[in-house]
């Protein structure tokens, strides 16, 4: 048997074998590989940066454990930090009800939890939990919140949050910043959030895998930016001054597993080349 | 068969509630905006007794694989576990819903360590196990067989190349063009086939749902008359 | 005390699940079993759990307490979704599907009309045609990928509008211009493919940062595991002989 027939018939563990590999090693000693930043990340800090004082943001947290443990947490924590440097308002919410309780991991991390030490619950900052129904869920919300959300999470009563006294609606949101996973999402609360608020702002943070369809919604001006998957986590991280060494090794591994893909596309398909011929130019 | 037995009535109220919905939306009558949002307010309590269904089924799927259990044959006991772990973990819900008195049970610790413990590893695990078949896919099936397919490999190879964060170390020199050739891809031809990907999927959005409202679209009612 | 240990014990379930899911790249066996049963139970469990807080909190607490007894109308057909395991009363279970579909269905085409449809449609025909930057002057490099946007565009809605092509002068320029949307989306396929690597691999990476924790549970249940799996298959293959 020929080299690239052997090749192609090495057993599939051997190649998982090498992803474990590959990835592990840049998860025990970091490589400090050089990273640039893209326009969108930018885009994506300065509009967060341009929020006037006082204003309102949504902070969509519609996530499933696996998106939030892979790129959305990162994401959803550095814009969360982000967030409480500024003298706004934030309501957090989901729509996905795996989402909601990793509301308060957010809190958790060190850097949002320092941020967090001023603001008051109540008066800066309220957790609304999760929201039933999908988009029939959003639209409910958007027309109106006291009625879709009669208490947060610990079970207060919006009344006795002073700062939901004037959110009635979408109307009074200036901005919503969306960490999605998929259904329902950016193209669910562009429905029914935008639809009816055309001066609502939005930013997504997305997995890597919805980037191509949420490029097309940047590029007509319905989202201002968005943070591209785990790359674009790192380098918000980067701009904020907030990596960790953690941070840095996963963004390694990211690479390394990229590597490593590319050299078995590679190999793949030099070895069908290599043997094309062998087969009598058969496909 | 009685009138309101057969689909007609259903069909009915699917396109009273559209109408409902599409009216309030549109139409800016403040009447209408009330009671769609009401039925919308409404809609979500019921859509809670969906899982429900859900529940009931898988506990009937496993009882039947338990029921129908062959000597030697040791996989009903992974049925056996699934029905006790499925009630168990529902009733530590129920209780932490009743003992903290709030809407959300994971404000109960026990159940928020289940769900940080096992749901979310095993989420992700699970998710995460098609990073071994892409790369066993990479090898072995990924083949530029065709010209489009070779295309397509160029064009996710760059992709790769430029989410690769160090991607831009890796070749010096060439890096700024990978970077430049990453942007265009992902700005210019994937964002003009996403675009007519998303407004073709739109007319066909809209389409279904003239189909469902003249009862044309039947199948979400199930089978029988 | 007591936290550690919930700590400790917590990365040792974490990596039991993990691992056990992990598993099945090696071969099939009770551990990969026993994780996937268990996230079933569990899933559906916390859905079902979620589901009671809510409805227990939003619905029935406003009827008992008389705050607002309307709650009670999505109550009683939300019930009805019961019926779904009845042949006899199958027929009510469709009330509440019928509602929450034409509910949903509005909505959706709604906001899909402005969204999805026009906005995108405003964005590709407001491209200019010819850029030029009151500093800069022309601006070749946009204005020709302003072209190939606007072309692309109109080439992929060609190629499923026009899926069959037209037996006439027209259809020459549908296939034409279906021809380029179908090179365009093998371009954004290839680019799906590459951000659906990164996705995937972020997901695979997330878990083994926290797998690395703490090494005696990685490595100790890793091994248990790869002892068990290859007995488990010795032994079917030695039945199967």
């Amino acid at each position: 048997m020929s080299f690239w027939k052997k090749l192609e018939a090495v057993d599939a563990r051997i190649i998982y074998l090498i992803l474990w590999i590959a990835i592990g090693l840049p998860l025990l000693t970091p490589l400090y590989l050089p990273l640039s930043i893209s326009p969108d990340t930018v885009n994506y800090h300065k509009a967060i940066e341009a929020l006037p004082a006082g204003a309102v943001v949504a902070f969509g947290m519609d996530v499933s454990p696996a998106g939030y443990g892979g790129e959305l947490g990162p994401q959803a924590r550095a814009t969360a930090y982000h967030l409480f440097t500024k003298p706004i308002k934030i309501v957090f919410l989901s729509f996905w009800e795996t989402g909601a309780p990793l509301i308060q991991d957010v809190w958790k991390n060190r850097y949002v939890a320092d941020a967090m030490k001023d603001k008051k619950y109540g008066e800066d900052y309220v957790n609304l939990h999760w929201i039933p129904g999908t988009e029939t869920g959003m639209a409910a919300f958007a027309e109106d919140v006291w009625k879709t959300v009669p208490a947060d999470y610990k079970g207060t009563k919006l009344a006795d949050l002073p700062m939901m006294a004037k959110i009635k609606s979408v109307n009074d949101f200036a901005m919503l910043v969306c960490i999605e996973t998929g259904t329902p999402g950016g193209p669910e609360y562009l429905r029914q959030w935008q639809a009816r608020n055309r001066n609502l702002k939005m930013l997504v943070g997305s997995l890597g895998v919805s980037v191509p369809a949420n490029i097309a919604y940047m590029a007509s001006g319905q989202y201002i930016s968005i943070l591209r998957g785990g790359r674009g986590a790192t380098e918000y991280q980067y701009i904020l001054k907030i990596v960790t060494p953690t941070d840095v090794q996963g963004s390694d591994a990211m690479t390394m597993s990229h590597v490593v893909v590319l050299v078995f596309l590679l190999l793949g398909n030099l070895g069908y080349l290599a043997t094309k011929g062998q087969k009598g130019g058969k496909k | 068969m009685s009138f309101y037995k057969r689909k007609e009535l259903p069909i009915v109220i699917t396109a009273f509630c559209a109408l409902l919905a599409i009216s309030a939306y549109f139409l800016k009558i403040p009447e209408a905006k009330s009671a769609s949002t009401t039925v919308q307010t409404w809609m979500l309590v019921m859509v809670n007794f969906a899982v429900v269904v859900g529940f009931l089924m898988v506990i009937r799927m496993h009882k039947k694989r338990i029921d129908k259990r062959q000597p030697g044959d040791k996989s009903w006991l992974f049925s056996v576990w699934l029905i006790v772990l499925l009630i168990a973990y529902v009733l530590l819900g129920i209780y932490g819903v009743e003992s903290t008195r709030t809407a959300a049970p994971t404000n109960f610790w026990t159940f928020n360590w289940v769900y940080t413990n096992a749901i979310v590893a095993l989420d992700s695990a699970m998710y995460s196990l098609l990073a071994f078949f892409i790369a066993s896919a990479s090898f072995r099936a990924f083949k530029a067989r065709t010209k489009e397919a070779g295309v397509l490999l160029i064009s996710g190879a760059i992709t790769m190349l430029y989410n690769a964060p160090a991607g831009s170390a890796i070749f010096g020199p060439l890096a700024p063009s990978f970077n430049d050739l990453g942007d265009w891809i992902l700005n210019v031809p994937n964002m003009a086939g996403f675009r007519g990907i998303l407004i073709g999927a739109a007319v066909g959005a809209i389409s279904l749902g003239i189909r469902v409202l003249t009862g044309r679209e039947r199948g979400y009612l199930g089978a029988g008359e | 005390m007591a936290v550690d240990l919930a700590t400790m014990l917590g990365i040792y379930v974490y990596a039991l699940f993990a691992l056990g899911a992990y598993s099945f790249t090696y071969k099939d066996n009770s551990f990969f079993k026993f994780a996937e049963h268990t996230y079933v139970a569990l899933s559906i469990a916390y859905n079902a759990s979620v589901a009671y807080g809510y409805i227990r909190f939003t619905a029935v607490q406003p009827v008992i307490t008389g705050k607002d007894a309307t709650f009670l109308i999505p109550l009683v057909i939300g019930a009805l979704f019961i019926f779904f395991f009845s042949k006899k009363y199958f027929w009510l279970y469709r009330f509440p599907i019928a509602i929450i579909t034409g509910t949903g269905m509005g909505l959706a085409m709604s906001g899909t009309i402005s969204a999805q449809f026009l906005d995108q449609v405003v964005a590709t025909v407001r491209l200019p045609l010819y850029v030029v930057d009151k500093v800069l002057g022309f601006r070749p490099m946009d204005t020709l990928n302003n072209w190939l946007i606007f072309i692309m565009v109109i080439g992929t809605l060609a190629y499923f509008f026009f899926s069959i092509t037209p037996e006439s002068s027209l259809g020459a320029v549908t296939g034409k211009l279906g021809l380029i949307g179908r090179w365009t989306m093998m371009v954004a396929f290839g680019s799906a493919f590459g951000n659906t690597v990164m996705t995937r691999m972020n997901l695979f990476i997330g878990v083994y940062k926290n797998l690395l924790r703490d090494y005696t549970s990685f490595l100790g249940l890793a091994a248990l595991i790869l002892v068990v799996a290859t007995l488990e298959g010795q032994r079917a293959k030695k039945s199967a002989q």
